[in-house]
């Protein structure tokens, strides 16, 4: 199912996939490095969809 | 009606007197047979069986008795039910006391209790699910669901993520049903003329967005077409902003932060009880705060070279935080942890509330910190140093106040609710070393430093010029002053028992103001001056008005007043409580009993009745 880009909420869309990720880490990350995984998530999300 | 103690049923029996008597005995058996069956479940016995049974307590012959048994329980047919299976006869019945069909009750089976709720919560995403129960530990631990729930949810994707189901549009290929449809006339509609507006509207500014861009609250646009780093730039903060207050107010807590590091909550082990009263043990047995990196080394054996270090160190730190007989005192690069059953640092004189009130005209009224006046506070973040005089009251407390200056060396908390830090304070001159707590201002109290008394005693006096460096150690600084050859000095101490000040002789070794060296020589008048309470002090009008009192000039005329210098009075009220000079000025300039001049100040004493009553009520605030 495509993301309609404006569906998304800054702070909760996509949230699961950043936890999964910081699951995966397995180490403490900075607000900054969680920030910029989020931004990635959020424009693979869209950018993504966007390319089928 | 079930039988709850699970006796069999005594059923009416049928035939002859003789066919009632073996029909009842056969039944007899057959519920023996069935002790632990369940009332409804029926027990099977072949003819020959009952009948070698019975035959053997009679003492009769078995194959003559099968024939009498089996017109028995023909007879009574209501009860046993006879089932041929083509080699053999088989009679049925139940402790009901009839024949009935087994049935098996898979409306509690324990499968089906377990994997379909009766009343499933209503939750959006199947995948986690939170327990309303709350463990022992303050942890959230997610109880999956099992697949046949997630199989029945039409709203959860792979890993969990909710996926929004586009609204169906016109142009979807859904064949409607054109029965209900009529067809509609078209309608004739006049031509409207429309008069040209006069008015033209402003253009409204328009963010120009396709499919790819989402409008921000402030109106900017994110195109995730960007780059990442493109989009950091622009909008970094704003997403950290949204992202930081999502993590916040997650009610699952599944990312959970220590500072400025943050973590899955799922990843992070837990301490047991036996681990913190380790941890609290060793620290009390240090004497001192302890470091984690500490904490993990000794109590642990944790090497940094482990893999999983920097994860433990994370949950050490996350966990002690929220374990009431610890407390975070650290700063950004030294974590230290204080331990319920350590002592205090800083001075036991003055409780910590007549402290914050003392300085809180630093948060309340910051024009009149003038600690910067001398020096900007990025010289001082660049040379990682400050140098400040001592005031009477900072020497007889050893308390620095967390003024401007101070606050632009110092580091800042490193937690929200943090309230202290502990600072190892070095004196490479003496070889010697204190520990200083630094209390963060609160809301209306000001903040400061204290646990520096002996020292201040020991190497200073009032008035002397002292230097705070910075380490490579964040929690660690060096305290140093300007050693000179001795000079004898007739030094105002504060006798705590007599409740007043008197001078001593004392010989120093420091390089010092002369102005601000609370002497004889300095000002006499200091002797005797009795030692405000705390209540009596915490109005700096009252203090000023007593120390001008005990120290300032008489003034002759109408109204008896008394007059001291600035600088002496400036001197004399530090004796009593902090006070910066513009404070001090500003202060007593809304004062109406107060005249400021160029260089002095006249205080004219309320009348005697008023002066009572405000000493009453200082009383009243004391008790």
């Amino acid at each position: 199912m495509p993301i309609d880009v404006k569906s998304i909420r800054l702070g909760e869309t996509g949230l699961e996939r950043l936890i999964q990720w910081l699951r995966t880490s397995n180490q403490p990350q900075t607000l900054e490095a969680i920030t910029a995984k989020y931004v990635e998530i959020l424009r693979s999300l869209v950018v993504e969809e966007e390319g089928r | 009606m079930s039988n709850p103690t699970n006796a069999p049923a005594q059923p009416t029996w049928s035939g002859s007197n003789e066919q009632q008597t073996l029909a009842e005995r056969a039944f007899n058996v057959m519920m023996l047979q069935s002790a632990f069956f369940p009332e409804n479940v029926p027990v099977r016995q072949t003819v020959a069986n009952l009948a070698a049974f019975i035959a053997s307590q009679d003492g009769l012959d078995a194959s003559a008795l099968e024939a009498t048994i089996s017109a028995a329980l023909e007879a009574n047919s209501q009860i046993f039910r006879r089932i041929d299976d083509g080699e053999r006869v088989v009679y049925a019945t139940t402790r009901l006391g009839y024949y009935t069909e087994p049935q098996i009750d898979t409306r509690h089976t324990f499968a089906k209790r377990l994997h379909e709720p009766e009343n499933p919560l209503p939750i959006d995403d199947l995948s986690v699910v939170i327990t309303r129960t709350r463990p022992a530990l303050t942890t959230i631990e997610p109880v999956f669901i099992s697949d046949y729930w997630q199989q029945r949810s039409p709203t959860t994707g792979e890993e969990g993520e909710i996926i929004n189901v586009a609204p169906i549009s016109p142009s979807s290929d859904v064949e409607l049903d054109e029965t209900f449809e009529d067809e509609v006339e078209p309608v004739a509609v006049a031509p409207v003329v429309v008069a040209p507006a006069a008015v033209v509207e402003a253009p409204t500014p328009v963010v120009a967005t396709n499919s790819t861009t989402l409008v921000l609250p402030g109106g900017a646009a994110l195109d995730f077409a960007q780059s990442v780093e493109h989009i950091l730039a622009a909008h970094g903060s704003t997403i950290q902003a949204a992202l930081s207050e999502a993590i916040d107010n997650d009610p699952l807590r599944r990312i959970v932060a220590f500072g400025d590091e943050y973590f899955a909550e799922e990843n992070i082990p837990t301490l047991s009880k036996g681990d913190l009263r380790r941890i609290r043990e060793y620290i009390v047995e240090q004497g001192e705060p302890m470091p984690d990196t500490s904490i993990l080394s000794d109590v642990y054996y944790r090497n940094p070279r482990d893999n999983d270090y920097v994860t433990f160190r994370f949950a050490l730190n996350y966990r002690l935080n929220r374990e009431k007989d610890f407390e975070f005192v650290g700063v950004q690069g030294a974590r230290l942890w204080s331990a319920k059953g350590l002592p205090a640092v800083g001075t036991k004189r003055l409780k910590t509330s007549e402290l914050g009130q003392f300085y809180s005209f630093l948060e309340e009224t910051p024009h009149f910190d003038d600690s910067l006046k001398q020096t900007s506070p990025d010289d001082i973040k660049q040379n990682r140093q400050m140098s400040r005089f001592l005031s009477f009251f900072e020497w007889e407390y050893g308390v620095l106040p967390y003024d401007a200056a101070m606050k632009a060396l110092l580091p800042q908390p490193l937690l929200p609710e943090q309230r202290t830090a502990i600072l190892r304070i070095e004196s490479p001159q003496h070889y010697s070393f204190y520990l200083a707590e630094l209390r963060y201002p609160t809301a209306n109290r000001g903040g400061w430093l204290h646990g520096l008394e002996d020292f201040f005693k020991e190497h200073l006096v009032p008035g002397a010029l002292i230097t705070l460096s910075a380490t490579d150690d964040p929690s660690v600084w060096t305290l140093q002053y300007e050693e000179t050859s001795g000079a004898d000095v007739k030094l105002l101490q504060q006798d705590d028992k007599k409740g007043r000040y008197a001078f001593v002789k004392h010989t120093f070794y420091c390089d010092a103001d002369n102005d601000l060296i609370a002497s004889q020589e300095r000002l006499p008048r200091l002797k005797n001056m009795k030692v405000l309470t705390p209540g009596e002090r915490r109005r700096l009008a009252t203090t000023a008005g007593y120390v001008l009192e005990q120290v300032g000039q008489p003034r002759p005329g109408d109204r008896a007043g008394f007059e001291l210098s600035i600088d002496d009075l400036f001197l004399g009220v530090n004796v009593q409580r902090p006070a910066t000079r513009s404070y001090l000025l500003g202060e007593l300039a809304e004062e109406q009993d107060f005249f400021i001049e160029e260089t002095a100040v006249i205080y004219f004493p309320p009348p005697e009745d008023e002066t009572s009553v405000e000493n009453k009520n200082f009383v009243e605030d004391d008790e």
